[in-house]
C-alpha cells in the first residue's frame, strides 16, 4: 500500500507542477497578481507531495518490502538500518527521485526567501523551475519509477548493497552534492526570468548572489567529500581520478566559480551582463549535462550508474529542451543588455575577467578532455583514452595562471589603476615568495620540483598579498582589533575561501610530488619501513560483520623505534554479493597521512600490503572545506539581506540602489 | 589459525576469479620501482570501466602488470614499454592521448581558445576606451563609484 | 559587440547534443585491433593435448582461417561453440586458441562438446593473447594466405556476424 501512495503522491506532485508551470505565467502577462501567487503556494504542495513520496521510498528500504523492484535490487534484509536509508540513493531510481525533491526544496526556499521581491519576478523564476520540475517528474514516472513492484514473484531477500557503498560516504557525500548541483536552477531560474523580462540591475545581480553562494558552498563541499571517500574507501590511496563521473561535478563548479566572480563584477560595476548570464544557464546546464553522462552510458566510468539507453534519450532530450530553449532565448535577447562602464586594463574589472577567462577555458579542458573519447568514436578518429597526464599538463597551468591573478585582488581596485603603482607593490612579494618557494622545499625535501616551486611561488605570492592588505587596513585603526571585527563578512569570507584555495593547491603540490608508495609481503612479526616509519604486522584475525566475514590486520607503526599507533586494514568479504572488498587503514595528521591497506594472501602466514605515506593530503580537503566556508560566511553580509528589505527602492532607481547604510 | 584463513581465501577465491590488485615484485632499483609504479598507473586496463592497471582486479591488468614488471626488469624504458603495449592493444592503452592530427583539437583547442578570447577582449577594451560614454553623466557616475569603494574600504 | 556572437553558444551546444545523441547508439567498450593488417605474431607454445608438441607461427595453415580465443571459464565461449563445430563441419578451417585456461578442464570440454579446432594451440599464461591484444575470451581472428589478421571480432560468434561481416572478407581474399 506505502509504495503506491508514494506513486499517487509523484502523479499529484506532476499534476500540481503542471499548474505552477502555467498559471503563473498567464498572471504575469496580464499582469493579474492573483494568479501569479498560485506559483508559491504551488510550490509547496509540490514540496510537500515529494517528501511523503520520498518518505515512502524509505519506509520501503526500513521494513525490507522486496515486493518493490528498486528496494529488492539495492538492500537486504542483513544491511545495516543507515545504510538501509542511504540505499535509497544508492541506485539510480532513488537518487533521481532525491534529485527531484531536492529541486523541490530550493523551490520552496526560494518562495520563502523572495517575500519582498518584485512579485513579477518571484512568479518567473517559480515558474521555470517548476518546468525543470517537470522534466524530472516525467522522467521518474515513465522511465525510473522507483516504486514499481515485483508481484506476484517477489525475492525473499534483497540483492544488497554494492559494498562499495556501504559507508559513511554515501550517507552523505549524494545529498550534499546534488543540493549543489540542484541549487544551480535557482540561478539559471533568475537568469530566465532577466531574460524574459529584459531587465538586468545590480539588484538583480545581488539577489542572485546568495542563491549562487549557497549553491556553490554545498557544490564545494560536495566534491571534497567525494575526493575524501574515494581516497579511503577504494584502497587506491589517490584523491582525484579525472573519471568523467568526477568531472562532470566539476563542471558546474567551475563554471559557477566563474559565475561567482562575474557577478561581483554585475553587482558592484553593471558589466559582464551577458556574459553573466551565459554563466547562469552554464552552471547549470553542466549540471543537467552531468547527470546525463552519469546516467546514458555513453562514456565509461568507475562510478557510472547502470546503463540505459531509453533513460539517456529521454535526458537528452530534456537537456535539449531546457539547454537549447535557454540558450535561444539568450541569443534573442541577451544582446539588449548594455553596459556602459569604461575600464582599463589594470582594473578590477580586468581581473575578474582574467579569472573568468581563466575558469571558463579550465571548464573547456575539462569537458573537452571528458567528451573527446566520444567524439574520436563517433567520428573514427580511432579509441583513445584521455586521462591524468592530459588534464594535468593542461590544467595546472591555468591554476597557477589564477592564482597569480588572486595575488593582485587586494591591490586592484575597480575601473583604473596607476600601473607602475601596481608593479611597485607587487614585485618585492613576487620576488620574497619565489626565495621562498626555491629555500623551503629544498631545506626540508632536499629535492627540488618544478610543480612544487610553482605551486609555492604562487602560494606565497597570494599569501602575502592577503597579509599585507590586512595590516594595511589595520594600521591607521585606534582599536585593531575593534577594526577587524567590523570588516564586512563579504571581506572576511572572500579572504577565507581564497585562503581555502591555497591550502587546498598545497595539498595537492606536495602529496602528488612527495607520496611514497610500496607494495611488499608481511609475515606474522614482519615489518616494512617507509619515509623513517616502520610498520610491523602482530596478528591476523577473523572478524564477523553483520553482513561480511573479514580478516583483519593488526598492525603497529613505529617511529624512530617509537610507537605511533595502530592500524587495521581489512579484507571483507561480502556475504550476498560475494564482493570482496579492501578497508584501508589509515592515521590521519595534519602534515601526512600513513595509510595501508591490504592486498590478497600469499603462501603461509603471510600477506601483500600496500603503504602509503601521503604527506599533506588532508590539506586537500581542509582547503575544500575553508572554501565552502568562507562562501557560507560572505552569505552573512548584510548586503544580501539589506536587498531583500529594499527592493522597492532599487525597483525604482535601478543600478546602484539599496547601498545606502 | 593459517587454516581457517586458507578456508575464508578458498571461498573467496571461488567467488572471485579476478581477485589480485597487487603483487610483490623486487625490483633492482628505486628507479625502476617508481618506473614501474609510474607506467602502471598511466596504462588503462582495456577490459575495465576506467581503471588503470595499478589499480584494476582484473586478470588482465594482473597480466600487465607482470608485462611491465618484466620489461621494466629488463631495462626497457618508459618510451619503450608505452609503444610495445600501444602496438597491441591502441592507443586506448594509455591515458596519455598521442599527439596527432586527429587529437590537434584537444591539445591545441584550449590553448587558442585562451589566446582568442584574451586578444578579442584586449582589442574590446581598447576600442570603448577611445569611444565617448553615451548618455550617462560620466562625472556623477564616477562620483558615485569613489563613494561606494571607500564605503566598502571601512568596514 | 556584432549580434552573432550571442547565438554562439547555441550553436556549439546544437553541435554538442547532436554529437551526444550519436554517443547513445556508440557502444563505447568496443575496441579496435591495434593488429588489424599486421602478420600473426610470432609464438612458440605448447599443444593442448601434450606440452612436449610445440606449435609455432609455421605451423599455421597458409590459408584462409579463423583464429578463435576460448577457455572453459568464459561461459559465452559454450554460448558459441555449437557455432565453431558446425562451421568447422562447413570445412571451414578453425584454429583454437585456449587462453589462460587449464589443461584438463579444457580436454574435456573439447571431448564432451565437439572439437572444432584443426590445431589447439595452449596459451597458459596468455602471452600470445598479450601479444594479440586479447582482453577478453571470445575473439576471433581472421586471418588471410599470408597469415595477415584481416579482421577481428570481440564477443560471440554468431551466424549473423559469420554472415554480414566475415563472409563479405573472404570473398574479396578469395577473389584478389
Amino acid at each position: 500500500m506505502i509504495p503506491e501512495l508514494g506513486h499517487f503522491a509523484l502523479i499529484l506532485a506532476l499534476l500540481f507542477t503542471l499548474i505552477q508551470a502555467t498559471i503563473p505565467l498567464i498572471g504575469v502577462a496580464e499582469g493579474r497578481l492573483d494568479l501569479m501567487v498560485v506559483a508559491k503556494s504551488c510550490a509547496w504542495v509540490q514540496w510537500l507531495l515529494f517528501v511523503i513520496a520520498f518518505a515512502c521510498l524509505v519506509y520501503a528500504f526500513v521494513n525490507n518490502d522486496f515486493t518493490v523492484a528498486y528496494v529488492a535490487k539495492h538492500s537486504n534484509s542483513l544491511l545495516p538500518l543507515q545504510y538501509k536509508i542511504s540505499a535509497v540513493w544508492g541506485g539510480h531510481e532513488g537518487s533521481i527521485l532525491l534529485w527531484a525533491l531536492i529541486l523541490s526544496s530550493w523551490t520552496v526556499a526560494v518562495a520563502i526567501f523572495s517575500q519582498r521581491l518584485p512579485a513579477t519576478m518571484v512568479a518567473s523564476v517559480l515558474t521555470v523551475m517548476a518546468w525543470i520540475s517537470l522534466g524530472f517528474l516525467l522522467f521518474i514516472l515513465f522511465t525510473s519509477n522507483p516504486f514499481e513492484r515485483l508481484l506476484p514473484n517477489f525475492p525473499i531477500d534483497g540483492q544488497d548493497l554494492n559494498p562499495l557503498l556501504q559507508d559513511f560516504g554515501l550517507i552523505v557525500h549524494p545529498p550534499i552534492l546534488y543540493m549543489g548541483y540542484v541549487g544551480f536552477s535557482v540561478v539559471f531560474a533568475f537568469a530566465i526570468a532577466a531574460l524574459l523580462e529584459g531587465r538586468l540591475d545590480s539588484a538583480w545581480a545581488r539577489w542572485c548572489r546568495p542563491w549562487t553562494l549557497v549553491a556553490w558552498c554545498f557544490l564545494t563541499l560536495g566534491i571534497s567529500l567525494g575526493s575524501w571517500w574515494a581516497y579511503y574507501e577504494l584502497g587506491w590511496g589517490g584523491w582525484w581520478f579525472w573519471d568523467p563521473v568526477e568531472n562532470a561535478s566539476f563542471m558546474p563548479w567551475l563554471a559557477g566559480t566563474a559565475l561567482l566572480h562575474s557577478l561581483a563584477a554585475t553587482e558592484k560595476r553593471g558589466v559582464f551582463k551577458s556574459w553573466t548570464l551565459l554563466l547562469a544557464i552554464s552552471a547549470f546546464s553542466f549540471s543537467l549535462l552531468g547527470t546525463f553522462l552519469v546516467r546514458s552510458g555513453v562514456l565509461t566510468s568507475v562510478h557510472a550508474f547502470a546503463n540505459d539507453p531509453e533513460r539517456g534519450s529521454f535526458i537528452l532530450i530534456f537537456l535539449s529542451l531546457v539547454v537549447g530553449g535557454s540558450l535561444t532565448l539568450f541569443a534573442i535577447r541577451a544582446g539588449q543588455f548594455k553596459s556602459f562602464s569604461q575600464y582599463d586594463l589594470a582594473s578590477k574589472e580586468m581581473l575578474l575577467l582574467g579569472n573568468n577567462l581563466l575558469l571558463s577555458v579550465a571548464t573547456a579542458v575539462v569537458m573537452l578532455g571528458t567528451l573527446f573519447p566520444l567524439f574520436a568514436d563517433i567520428f573514427h578518429w580511432g579509441k583513445i583514452s584521455v586521462g591524468p597526464p592530459y588534464f594535468n599538463a593542461l590544467f595546472i597551468p591555468l591554476v597557477l595562471g589564477l592564482l597569480f591573478l588572486l595575488g593582485f585582488v587586494p591591490l586592484m581596485r575597480w575601473r583604473q589603476n596607476d600601473l607602475s603603482l601596481l608593479v611597485k607593490q607587487a614585485l618585492p612579494s613576487l620576488i620574497a615568495s619565489l626565495i621562498i618557494a626555491v629555500l623551503l622545499p629544498w631545506w626540508l625535501a632536499e629535492q627540488l620540483n618544478i610543480w612544487v616551486v610553482l605551486a609555492l611561488f604562487m602560494v606565497f605570492w597570494v599569501l602575502s598579498r592577503l597579509v599585507f592588505d590586512l595590516k594595511q587596513k589595520l594600521q591607521h585603526k585606534r582599536h585593531p582589533w575593534q577594526a577587524m571585527l567590523n570588516m564586512t563578512p563579504s571581506y572576511w569570507g572572500m579572504s577565507l575561501a581564497h585562503f581555502g584555495v591555497l591550502v587546498l593547491v598545497v595539498g595537492a603540490a606536495l602529496t602528488s610530488v612527495y607520496s611514497i608508495e610500496k607494495d611488499v609481503r608481511l609475515d606474522i612479526g614482519g615489518s616494512v619501513s617507509i619515509a623513517d616509519y616502520e610498520f610491523r604486522l602482530i596478528q591476523l584475525k577473523d572478524i564477523q560483520g553483520s553482513n561480511y566475514t573479514a580478516v583483519q590486520a593488526d598492525i603497529e607503526v613505529y617511529q624512530q623505534q617509537r610507537f605511533v599507533t595502530k592500524l587495521f586494514p581489512e579484507k571483507r568479504l561480502y556475504s550476498v554479493q560475494k564482493m570482496p572488498m579492501t578497508e584501508a587503514a589509515i592515521d590521519p595528521g595534519l602534515t601526512r597521512d600513513l595509510y595501508i591497506s591490504l592486498g590478497e594472501p600469499l603462501d603461509g602466514n603471510s600477506w601483500a600490503v600496500r603503504v602509503y605515506y601521503k604527506p599533506f593530503v588532508r590539506w586537500l580537503w581542509l582547503g575544500g572545506v575553508l572554501m565552502a566556508f568562507g562562501g557560507l560566511i560572505v552569505i552573512r553580509d548584510r548586503r544580501y539581506r539589506f536587498a531583500i528589505k529594499s527592493t522597492k527602492s532599487s525597483q525604482s532607481d535601478g543600478l546602484f540602489a539599496g547601498e545606502t547604510s | 589459525m593459517a587454516k581457517i584463513y586458507s578456508i575464508f581465501w578458498l571461498v573467496i577465491a571461488s567467488y572471485s576469479p579476478c581477485l589480485s590488485a597487487m603483487e610483490v615484485y623486487q625490483f633492482d632499483s628505486t628507479e625502476q620501482e617508481q618506473q614501474y609504479q609510474r607506467l602502471t598507473r598511466e596504462l588503462r586496463c582495456p577490459k575495465c570501466q576506467n581503471q588503470n592497471i595499478a589499480d584494476s582486479h582484473a586478470p588482465l591488468s594482473k597480466d600487465l602488470r607482470q608485462k611491465v614488471f618484466e620489461m621494466t626488469k629488463a631495462g626497457k624504458n618508459e618510451q619503450e614499454i608505452k609503444q610495445y603495449l600501444v602496438a597491441r592493444y591502441g592507443d586506448f592503452v594509455t591515458y596519455q592521448p598521442p599527439m596527432k592530427p586527429q587529437t590537434w583539437l584537444l591539445w591545441f583547442g584550449p590553448v587558442i581558445l585562451f589566446f582568442g578570447v584574451l586578444v578579442v577582449v584586449i582589442w574590446q577594451i581598447k576600442q570603448k576606451q577611445s569611444q565617448k560614454m553615451p548618455s550617462i553623466d560620466l562625472i556623477q557616475q564616477q562620483r558615485l563609484e569613489d563613494i561606494l569603494d571607500n564605503h566598502e574600504d571601512e568596514h | 559587440m556584432k549580434q552573432w556572437v550571442y547565438l554562439l553558444p547555441l550553436v556549439l551546444f546544437i553541435a554538442l547534443a547532436i554529437v551526444l545523441w550519436q554517443g547513445l547508439s556508440n557502444d563505447s567498450r568496443l575496441l579496435p585491433a591495434a593488429m588489424l593488417n599486421q602478420p600473426f605474431p610470432e609464438f612458440a607454445l605448447p599443444s593442448l593435448a601434450s606440452s612436449s608438441q610445440i606449435i609455432t607461427t609455421k605451423d599455421l595453415p597458409k590459408q584462409i582461417i579463423l583464429v578463435n580465443v576460448w577457455a572453459t571459464w568464459c561461459s559465452s565461449c559454450l554460448q558459441e561453440h555449437p557455432f565453431l563445430v558446425e562451421l568447422a563441419k562447413q570445412g571451414v578451417v578453425i584454429i583454437g586458441l585456449n587462453y589462460k585456461d587449464k589443461r584438463a578442464d579444457a580436454l574435456a570440454w573439447l571431448k564432451q562438446l565437439g572439437n572444432p579446432y584443426q590445431l589447439e594451440i595452449f596459451d597458459a599464461k596468455g602471452s600470445l593473447g598479450l601479444d594479440l591484444g586479447v582482453y577478453g575470451a571470445p575473439e576471433t581472428y581472421l586471418l588471410d594466405q599470408h597469415g595477415v589478421i584481416q579482421y577481428r571480432h570481440v564477443g560471440v560468434l554468431t551466424p549473423d556476424v559469420w554472415r554480414q561481416r566475415l563472409i563479405p572478407i573472404i570473398e574479396v581474399l578469395k577473389n584478389g
